[in-house]
């Protein structure tokens, strides 16, 4: 056992990290050049907040049309959270313990 | 005050609310109701879409409600056109695409599945999370984050130039636009089928080692078949909306040479004067999806069969 255990570990574990960076980080280095000093999004021309807080009227916090997306999020996703969380629980824990043939109908459907 | 929640427990579980399934019924309801309302009307509305009529002036389309008077002329027309017409290759490379990126999203995922449920040792939470990572963020700002990068001065294009590469990846290239799929959707693929390799019983597959067979048999013999259901669960679950995209075509390719069917979907609804040709690509895109919704109910019910004997 523990010898298919060496011999399987190796180039799964370069797999799955090779996964990780790949799936992470285009995210990462988008995340990163909020940051950038300036406008590209692909030459680096230094560390800055302006497109955050800095400038008075581009930075998002500070423009009035994307606070006003950002609150819009804000609202519509706790609005969301809201409506579902009980209506899904409710289903889950119904439909886990609903016996006879009305079960069948409500596991297909979900 | 763990033997309060003792006596609770066992109260829930053993007095009469256990036998009456009534109860639990009324807790499925409403969710019930909301699925089946919130699928039937707007299902309901996109047919009386395709079978109903067109303003011969602002080309909008007028829903014809009666399900009596449906003119069904306009649907035999584009039937034919996606059997051997017009958009006969439009479905064909939605077909091919949606294959080329399952099967390497099959490829990529199944190995970090099975390493993540047998393998990975004291490292498995921290690499659970960043596996589920991509789930916080949105499918369009990971797809946004890729267009900068495979942009013609973005980082991967140069950085693909040192090794001689020089490729235009957001000029309508097919091979971005499957690549682009199997990272929006591989996320879906490797979770599910984490949990079903997780709960296999991996006792069986040391039993056929011990009775002889070798590590590549085991895993044909053993490990395959007890894993079918959820490598079959997975790979719908990620085949459904893969045949229905048309935004990450859009982002990445915009070309009419890697068009999928949700592209002539989006267009005939926004872009062209026959948007009853849009409802109707759906509806056809719907049936399609309703053989593979009931390949997978026919096995997930075999399996609880196999499960419950």
């Amino acid at each position: 056992m523990a010898l298919t255990n060496q011999k399987y570990n190796s180039p799964l574990r370069f797999l799955i990290w090779g996964y990780i960076i790949w799936s992470l980080v285009p995210v990462l280095i988008a995340v990163i050049y909020s940051f950038n000093d300036g406008r590209s999004r692909t030459v680096w021309q230094g560390f800055s907040l302006r497109w955050w807080i800095t400038d008075p009227y581009a930075s998002i916090f500070r423009n009035d049309e994307t606070r006003n997306a950002i609150s819009n999020s804000l609202v519509l996703a706790f609005a969301t959270i809201l409506v579902v969380t009980p209506l899904g629980i409710a289903l889950a824990i119904g439909s886990q313990r609903i016996r006879g043939r009305s079960a069948n109908f409500v596991q297909g459907l979900t | 005050m763990a033997r309060t929640m003792d006596t609770l427990h066992r109260g829930l579980t053993q007095t009469k609310l256990k036998n009456s399934p009534r109860l639990w019924a009324g807790f499925a309801i409403p969710g019930t109701v909301w699925l089946i309302v919130l699928f039937a009307i707007p299902f309901y509305a996109v047919a009386c879409i395709a079978f109903g009529t067109i303003d011969p002036i602002f080309r909008d389309a007028v829903p014809q409600w009666n399900p009596l008077s449906w003119d069904f002329v306009q649907a035999r027309q584009i039937f034919s056109s996606l059997a051997t017409g017009p958009l006969q290759g439009v479905a064909i490379r939605t077909v091919v695409y949606v294959v080329c990126a399952m099967s390497l999203s099959f490829v990529i995922g199944f190995p970090i599945a099975y390493f993540l449920a047998r393998h990975a040792g004291k490292r498995k939470l921290l690499l659970l999370v960043l596996i589920i990572v991509p789930f916080w963020v949105n499918y369009l700002m990971r797809m946004l984050a890729w267009v900068n990068l495979l942009s013609v001065d973005g980082l991967f294009t140069r950085f693909m130039r040192i090794f001689g590469v020089n490729y235009n990846w957001l000029d309508g290239s097919p091979i971005t636009v499957i690549l682009g799929l199997v990272y929006g959707y591989i996320p879906f693929l490797i979770l599910p089928l984490y949990a079903t390799l997780e709960r296999l019983d991996w006792r069986l597959v040391d039993a056929a080692r011990d009775l002889g067979a070798n590590s590549r048999q085991a895993f044909r013999l053993v490990t395959l078949p007890m894993s079918k259901a959820g490598l079959v669960a997975a790979g719908i679950l990620i085949a459904l909306p893969m045949f229905g995209d048309y935004y990450t075509n859009d982002l990445l390719s915009r070309s009419p040479s890697t068009e999928m069917i949700g592209n002539q979907i989006d267009f005939f609804l926004y872009a062209s004067s026959q948007p009853q040709n849009g409802a109707l690509l759906v509806l056809a895109l719907s049936l399609f999806l309703l053989l593979f919704m009931s390949f997978y109910l026919r096995s997930t019910r075999q399996q609880t069969r196999q499960v419950t004997r």
